[in-house]
């Protein structure tokens, strides 16, 4: 990074225009498990003006405060300022990572992430010793940890990784014959590696759409992961050759479609803001180019194509009542909550749970890992109201979410399984299961 | 600052996680929504009625200020540790609902239960909690007792203390007292609940609230008047109300608000209106709800409402509504920096106060868009200056409130004195009027600990 943060980022400035009203404190992820000021958006945005102003040192205290942020952006979505209390958390972490380090298990991933064949190679490792440490679920939902791991707890339920990842398992161009569409699929990383079923569906549907396909084999991992952690060069350089490797065949495309909700809304928006707050404008300018034709999967079948059709076609063909959870990625970040919802109602049964926006507090690799305790309290109100809904599936169109939920199900004795719309709608449109 | 062995002392009655003295939490608990800051010397978390007494008698016997705090939601500084001590913040572990019992209608709540979240476990019941300050999503209970909170329901409701049946308080030296029952009728002893009600945490904390709930209206709608100027608005409430209209809401905009909303949000109103009212009807048959629109439409009309809209559905209610929610947030377009008052007066002066309001915005040069509750008087005045014009704004509302309690009105509605406001007391109140409120504050707290120095006491 060429630049001091405190020169490209005034935290101070945003301090000065919150006006305190608090308004934003109950909706808080955080501050609903743990309801304590400092750990609340009013509260980050006041101790972020005083640690620049140097009142505030960056210690460890503080670095748990800002690592508790969930940033699940309910804060931004009631502010009457649209203050973006996630962005300015998401630039502190990366002071936190200058002062403190990544913790070496997580800069092995960001490496990882940032090398696709290595990547590659460590989830085939992964598949084959997988039985050393993990054992697999009796139904097929992921992998529980057979003893404690680091920062793993025993009995923790955890994604599967597949032999062969989903861009390793098709060729790069899949043509339709007198197709009018074109479209780039972006995996994301958990896609691609854990839960392949959702691009080989996507791939199904578009097939039945008569939609041409190409699928960039080099792209790698949109850098959200790394964005949330503070890892700022690793974002740099995820972002830019992204951007360097999209821009040799997009203008081919009518579009990239993602079936997942924080790859989607990290390329869409995030991009431009890092490059934008990093005082990188002419990178802001590309990703600025590039984001009119991102699109969520279901977002790009249900507005571009008649996917609801051919769908409605169908009938309710499948038995299944279905709850629809909304990522805080999709509903709040890029207003995407009907689409998936009007596309699944086409043939599956469905019922609301009591509160489909709650964050089910996924909340990044930190929380995930030393921070669990809270992503656990997060995890339980979503599971018991995906209960009260007595369906026998909950969907997302993210993958961090369905780690999350099915950790917090599997924690409550919860029967439900995840799966991604996008499965769902393959398999009524007569897709096998596996 | 206090010592550490207090600190220690403290740690030792509600354990090791629930008091921080650690940089982060003086600064998180140092601010409200008035945007001051003074940082306390700790933060300390109640975990029940029992810890708010163990806390209450060391405190009092080594002198240690304290503030009670439930969402630092508060427009005056009630929550402000403004002379230090310990914040006690109940938003950690008093937030819970404890009963609805649905026979008496009345709800028991611990302290930090949000508004908002007692009005849906209430309509769960079928069930309806009416105070419904501006805050209602995030103030919580407590704080809207301490401050007696209103909210645009009071011209048909009333106000929070029309909903309090009953208290538990703990006093300074640690005793537990309950004041009032779920009894409607009670006349023995001194009304203790009613003082407590609007003493801003200055005479003991309260730790339980029994409030009155009522049943919910089954049907709802929503209607906007405009008018040429704020009299015939006026004259068109006072002929409303006096024909048995009863409307749950009557709130005004007045000439410069209509103006702001139009040119900044682009709302949809006749540019040329001089006052808009906008409102609810609620009741629970169909041909109640007919008769309050018929009878609010020949009001207005009667008195020169130019025109008369009725909601014909939730999103239509929305939009009528929007211009009033909106409000506050338009006006920014006459000045960068706003000094809000929320002073309140008989409904019959509104008008006269209004235009002495526009008078004094007048003498000193800044504009003065006003809305509020016409309904019962409560008027939110906003003078819009510079922030170079701080001086000389607040010498305009310094004449502000003297008009207002002249023509019979009082410094507050609904926001409290707090620090805010305290310079002004002696304006609403002579000294003896003050020397009784010192009296009374003694009584309670002698060492002077709680909230001190607050309302200008």
């Amino acid at each position: 990074m060429s630049k001091e943060l405190s020169e490209i980022f005034n935290f101070s400035e945003i301090t000065d225009d919150c006006v305190k009203c608090g308004k934003c404190i109950p909706v808080c992820t955080i501050h609903q498990i743990n309801p304590d000021e400092v750990t609340s958006p009013r509260g980050f945005i006041e101790l972020l003006g005083q640690y620049q102003n140097g009142d505030l040192e960056l210690d460890k205290n503080a670095k748990d405060i800002f690592e508790s942020c969930f940033l699940c952006t309910n804060c931004v979505d009631v502010c009457p300022n649209s203050l973006p209390t996630d962005m300015v958390i998401e630039e502190v972490r990366a002071d936190i990572a200058d002062k403190f380090g990544i913790a070496t298990f997580k800069r092995v991933f960001f490496w990882l992430l940032r090398h696709r064949f290595a990547m590659d190679m460590f989830s085939k490792m992964g598949y084959v010793f997988k039985g050393c440490m993990l054992k697999s679920d009796d139904k097929d939902r992921g992998l529980f940890a057979r003893f404690n791991l680091p920062f793993i707890k025993k009995g923790r339920l955890l994604p599967s990784m597949a032999f062969t990842s989903f861009l390793n398992s098709h060729k790069e161009h899949i043509p339709a014959k007198d197709s009018k569409q074109k479209v780039a699929i972006f995996i994301g990383c958990l896609g691609n590696y854990n839960y392949t079923n959702i691009g080989s569906s996507l791939l199904y549907i578009l097939e039945k759409l008569n939609v041409e396909v190409f699928i960039p084999k080099k792209q790698l991992c949109c850098g959200a992961p790394a964005y949330f952690t503070g890892d700022m060069s690793s974002v740099e350089y995820m972002t830019t050759k992204n951007i360097e490797y999209f821009e040799s065949f997009m203008s081919d495309y009518d579009a990239m479609i993602i079936p997942e909700a924080t790859c989607s809304s990290m390329i869409k928006h995030d991009w431009e803001r890092f490059f934008a707050n990093h005082k990188m404008p002419e990178w802001e300018e590309r990703a600025k180019k590039l984001s009119g034709k991102i699109f969520m999967a279901t977002e790009w079948l249900h507005s571009q194509t008649n996917l609801q059709d051919m769908l409605a076609k169908e009938g309710k063909n499948i038995d299944e009542l279905v709850t629809y959870h909304d990522p805080c990625h999709a509903r709040k970040t890029q207003d995407i909550y009907t689409q998936p919802r009007e596309l699944l109602s086409q043939n599956y049964n469905m019922i609301e749970m009591s509160d489909p926006n709650r964050c089910c507090g996924f909340g990044g690799v930190t929380m995930q890992t030393e921070k669990f305790k809270f992503a656990k309290l997060a995890g339980t109100p979503k599971a018991s109201m995906i209960r009260d809904t007595k369906a026998s599936i909950v969907s997302a169109e993210c993958s961090a979410c369905r780690v999350q939920i099915s950790e917090s199900l599997n924690d409550a004795n919860v029967e439900t399984i995840f799966k991604n719309p996008i499965e769902l709608i393959a398999q009524a449109l007569g897709k096998d299961e596996k | 600052m206090i010592k550490d062995k207090h600190i220690n002392a403290l740690r030792d009655i509600v354990g090791e996680d629930n008091i921080y003295s650690d940089k982060a939490h003086l600064i998180a608990y140092s601010y409200d929504a008035t945007r001051t800051k003074y940082e306390p010397d700790a933060v300390v978390f109640p975990r029940d009625e029992d810890d708010i007494s163990d806390i209450l008698k060391y405190c009092n016997r080594y002198k240690i200020i304290i503030t009670p705090r439930g969402a630092g939601s508060g427009f005056t500084g009630g929550a402000l540790p403004a002379h230090g001590g310990i914040i006690l913040a109940m938003e950690k572990h008093m937030n819970k609902i404890l009963e609805i019992d649905t026979q008496n209608m009345v709800a028991v709540v611990q302290p930090a239960v949000i508004n908002m979240d007692l009005q849906k476990e209430a309509q769960r019941h079928g069930l309806f909690y009416p105070p419904d300050p501006a805050s209602e999503e995030y103030s919580t209970l407590g704080g809207n007792v301490s401050e007696n909170a209103g909210g645009m329901r009071a011209a048909k409701y009333g106000i929070t203390k029309d909903f309090v049946m009953a208290l538990r308080a703990v006093r300074t030296n640690g005793d537990i007292i309950r004041a009032g029952k779920k009894t409607i009728k009670d006349v023995a002893g001194y009304n203790t609940a009613g003082i407590l009600i609007a003493s801003e945490g200055t005479l003991a904390i309260i730790s339980e609230i029994t409030l009155k709930l009522i049943p919910m209206p089954k049907y709802k709608k929503t209607y906007m008047g405009i008018f040429s100027d704020v009299d015939s608005a006026m004259n068109a409430v006072f002929k409303s109300l006096s024909s048995g209209a009863n409307p749950v809401a009557m709130e005004f905009l007045d000439k410069l608000v209509i103006e702001a909303l139009i040119d900044k949000l682009g709302v949809d109103l006749p540019k040329d209106a001089g006052a808009v009212l906008v409102g609810d009807v609620d009741g629970n048959v169909s041909d109640e709800i007919d008769f309050q629109l018929k009878t609010l439409e020949e009001s207005f009309k009667e008195n020169g409402a130019t025109e008369f809209r009725v909601a014909k559905d939730d999103d239509e209610a929305k939009k009528l509504w929007y211009a009033r929610k909106n409000a506050s947030q338009s006006i920014t377009i006459y000045g960068n920096k706003k000094l809000n008052e929320d002073i309140s007066v008989p409904r019959s002066m509104l008008p006269e106060a209004l235009r002495n309001i526009y008078k004094i915005g007048e003498k000193y040069g800044f504009k003065v868009p006003c809305f509020g509750h016409a309904g019962d008087g409560n008027i939110h005045v906003n003078v819009m200056i510079d922030i170079s014009q701080l001086e000389e704004g607040e010498k305009a509302i310094e004449e502000i409130f003297q008009m207002v309690v002249d023509i019979g009105g009082t410094l507050s509605g609904e926001h409290g004195i707090g620090t805010s406001k305290a310079p002004f007391m002696g304006i609403a109140f002579n000294n003896e009027e003050m020397n009784l409120f010192r009296d009374i504050k003694r009584a309670f707290d002698p060492n002077n600990i709680l909230n001190p120095y607050k309302m200008g006491l």
